[in-house]
């Protein structure tokens, strides 16, 4: 940790990343302005001091909803995350720990599941359950176990035949003590690398299904959902496609600057 | 030969474990498709008639074979939205998608291969670093909002073409091909960044092995080196990764086809899935998880041409 504190990617990364959560968290202290107020005198009005990123087709103030907007992303993120981590956690650690004719079955079809697209997958999810924000996070989160159990199984792979596993073993300790105790805290490094990129793509996955109209539902504000809204009207304001878009890329940069930080 | 086999007989399960999950999941949903069908006119009887000739009084398994025969000689049952054939519904679309998936594909693959080349040689240099810079920046991009820029500079700008001034390949071809491009540039984008980094840095680690040292020992020059030695060796893990892309390039593709106004199956999907119209959302799913299987196997497959090792 603290040698990645002095690699300057990363200190920028979590810089970005910090000031994303804060006006996420803070947003609406932030903003005197309400997402979901309506004022026709102030369509498209342009950027001001009182509208720092100017007013939408409805007159609504844009950093407003950006705001919100930026607060659905980050909570459908931290459900997707959290659901594809744990999810993967245990099939990894299960499949890799134990191996034999469970772990390839279960592989492949976690492979199967890993060759597609995580947002296709969420697709189906909403297609067969309906649209809502819950079930988009409990969409994307299923679709993001593949890529975690992967990871979590190459892991326990790695360690299980290794000389402290024996000792703990010799020691007495059962197979769910070796694995949570023992094992999983090893993993924990690069878990931490595969929950950053996870983040990452999970901004990008719900950016992606909101710009497609799921997740979220109008009139409440969310960034992909603002950017396909903005394309009718960006001849007259270009500004509205362009802000949410901003935000969508700095807080990916944010992550990506991160993730690519513990790399190396 | 062995492996090759091995490849394609497990390309061959996978493709038909993913059909019976596809399947499965669609039959066990609530909601009857027959219901679903006759839309206002379900009385009883008719709605047992539907079911008897749909087949959906059979048990799961026989229908799951049946459906799987149909499918194999291109019939995929009927859109519930639509009442014809899901043929006749997505069969003008499929090609669209794909030929903007490819052609992603291809702007990708010759963007990236020399941008990679370029940094490894220059690397650390001021053109690498910055290079380096922007795609980092370029990655965030979701390609969605790279359409929505690039439409608004290179259309309403620039003026060069028509935002949403979609033409079909058989009204004119020319126009249609000059009209992809631009949002093939929009998908291909963010995953230039990623492809030139990975192949850089597999250049890179490549360069350091003991061959190269050798090779330079013999008195090679440093270009001969890198196009005959390190290039190719590089190539072998970045192959993987590229066909690995294609997927994402079709699920990409899916969601700018929104932006520029392009009648291909995203639309199409969208609606279904919105409209419940499962034969409809099985179909699409069913495409899309072939071209992963197969892109998946092709990537195999070419990693064992260009590397003996694992050729046997």
């Amino acid at each position: 940790m603290k040698k990645l504190m002095k690699n300057k990617s990363f200190r920028a990364g979590l810089v970005i990343t910090g000031v994303m959560v804060f006006l996420a968290i803070a947003g609406p202290f932030i903003t005197p302005w309400d997402p979901e107020e309506m004022n026709r005198g102030l369509k498209f009005s342009g950027v001001s001091l009182s509208h720092i990123m100017g007013c939408d087709n409805f007159g609504r103030d844009i950093f407003s909803r950006v705001l919100y907007g930026l607060r659905t992303t980050m909570i459908v993120a931290v459900g997707t995350v959290f659901i594809g981590c744990a999810g993967g956690v245990i099939i990894g650690s299960l499949t890799g720990y134990f191996g034999g004719i469970f772990d390839t079955v279960v592989m492949r079809i976690n492979d199967v599941l890993f060759a597609f697209p995580a947002v296709l997958i969420a697709l189906v999810f909403v297609s067969l359950f309906g649209s809502s924000d819950v079930i988009l996070i409990v969409a994307l989160g299923v679709a993001f176990i593949p890529s975690f159990a992967r990871m979590v199984r190459s892991e326990f792979l790695r360690n299980r035949s290794l000389d402290y596993v024996a000792a703990a073993r010799l020691q007495g300790a059962g197979n769910f003590r070796i694995i949570f105790f023992h094992i999983l805290p090893n993993a924990w490094p690069v878990l931490l690398q595969s929950v950053i990129i996870g983040f990452n793509n999970a901004v990008l996955a719900e950016a992606g299904m909101s710009f497609l109209g799921i997740g979220v539902q109008p009139p409440a504000a969310s960034l992909g959902r603002m950017l396909s809204e903005a394309q009718s009207y960006i001849r007259v304001a270009p500004g509205y496609a362009l802000f949410p878009g901003l935000v969508i890329i700095l807080m990916v940069l944010g992550l990506g600057l991160m993730s690519r930080a513990s790399y190396e | 030969m062995k492996n090759v086999l091995k490849k394609l007989g497990s390309m061959v399960i996978t493709l038909f474990a993913v059909s019976f999950l596809g399947f499965a999941a669609f039959a066990v949903i609530p909601g009857d498709p027959a219901v679903m069908r006759l839309k206002t006119n379900a009385t009883p009887a008719a709605v047992e008639a539907l079911r008897h000739s749909m087949g959906l009084d059979r048990p799961f398994i026989v229908r799951y074979f049946d459906w799987l025969k149909d499918f194999f000689v291109g019939d995929m049952g009927v859109s519930y939205t639509y009442s014809r054939p899901v043929m006749s519904v997505i069969g003008s679309k499929m090609p669209v998608t794909l030929y903007l998936a490819v052609l992603s594909f291809i702007i990708m693959t010759a963007v990236s291969l020399p941008m990679a080349v370029y940094c490894a040689k220059n690397d650390g240099g001021r053109a690498d670093r910055f290079i380096s810079g922007v795609n980092q920046v370029l990655m965030s991009v979701p390609s969605f909002f790279a359409g929505i820029l690039i439409s608004y500079v290179f259309g309403i700008v620039l003026r060069v073409f028509v935002p949403g001034g979609y033409v079909s390949f058989s009204d004119d071809p020319g126009g249609f091909i000059y009209y992809m491009i631009f949002p093939a540039v929009a998908v291909a984008l963010p995953k230039i960044a990623v492809c030139v980094r990975l192949l850089k840095s597999s250049i890179m680690s490549e360069s350091g092995k003991d061959y190269v040292r050798t090779a330079y020992s013999r008195g090679e020059r440093g270009t001969t080196v890198l196009y005959r030695h390190v290039f190719w060796n590089a190539l072998i893990p970045a192959v993987t990764f590229y066909a690995m892309q294609f997927v994402d390039l079709i699920a990409g593709s899916i969601i700018t086809e929104q932006v520029f106004n392009i009648p291909g199956v995203g639309r199409i999907l969208m609606t279904s899935i919105e409209g419940r119209d499962y034969p409809v959302v099985l179909a699409i799913l069913m495409f899309v998880a072939a071209a992963a299987v197969i892109g998946d196997t092709v990537s195999d497959l070419s990693a064992m041409a260009l590397d003996p090792r694992i050729r046997e």
